[in-house]
């Protein structure tokens, strides 16, 4: 009998324990963003963007270094509240195009930090800080592109002025390639 | 010897040659990436039923357990 009862009892502790490693596993998932990392740079320059502030959309982020994921896209934070700048392109506010993104929603559809940058209108400002520099850029275009089908060197490589493009996701979910079918890409330039 | 050293000397520059070409090579497929996943709220459904089915298994764990204090009580 009291075998029987402390069998009952490991498997209620069990359960428990099962459960919880299970939530905890769903919480990381839904909360954290991983990919596999393929190349990551170390930077030197004192030059690189520390914070993003679009004040239209009450956006004042942080910016980590990104690098390039295994499959060759570029990296995206592992939070949903930073936003990341492309540590291969160029450094914010010289000639050539420098890349941030964000995440449009978390593993729960929750908002994350670029979650309204669609509604971002040509003319509205954007900062970049930069150690004690700020940057003010001013957008100049708005797109969306297919997600296979955008166009890398209009957004990563234009060297006709000192551009800034924010990227973040939009549309409907691909399960396949587990990510959204649309980019939303904000285009723009330093003012002078 | 001195024929160690050259067979060194050559082993060295072959790798400097190699190290050369991978750095090459991988600055070369660094400037234009394929744009990044930046959503993740497509896994929205199935993240909410792990987390649902996960609370369940707690809260029955924890009944049990109760249940099973409670008959040795008595």
């Amino acid at each position: 009998m009291a075998i029987k009862d402390s069998k009952k009892t490991i498997a209620a502790i069990a359960v428990i324990v099962c459960g919880g490693l299970i939530f905890t596993a769903a919480i990381v998932r839904a909360f954290f963003y991983t990919e596999d990392i393929a190349l990551h740079a170390e930077i030197i320059s004192p030059n690189i963007p520390t914070e993003l502030i679009i004040p239209k959309l009450n956006i004042d982020a942080k910016v980590l270094e990104m690098g390039i994921t295994a499959k060759g896209n570029m990296e995206a934070p592992h939070n949903f509240t930073d936003v990341g700048w492309y540590e291969y392109g160029t450094i914010p506010g010289n000639i050539g195009s420098a890349v941030i993104d964000g995440h449009v929603d978390n593993g729960l559809s929750l908002p994350a930090v670029f979650k309204n940058l669609k509604t971002l209108q040509k003319g509205d400002d954007i900062f970049v800080m930069e150690s004690s520099t700020q940057l003010h850029f001013v957008v100049t275009d708005i797109e969306r592109y297919y997600y296979t089908s955008a166009p890398l060197s209009l957004i990563f490589n234009a060297k006709d002025g000192r551009r800034l493009n924010l990227i973040t996701c939009d549309g409907s979910w691909v399960t396949a390639d587990k990510t959204d079918d649309h980019r939303i890409v904000v285009f723009a330039i330093l003012k002078q | 010897m001195s024929r160690l050293k050259r067979i060194i000397a050559g082993l060295s520059t072959l790798a400097m040659l190699l190290l050369g070409a991978s750095l090459a090579l991988a600055q070369t497929s660094t400037t234009t990436p394929g744009v990044p996943t930046t959503g993740a709220g497509g896994d929205a459904a199935a993240n909410v039923i792990i987390l649902g089915v996960s609370t369940l298994m707690i809260i029955t764990g924890a009944v049990l357990l109760r249940k099973e204090k409670k008959e040795k009580k008595l």
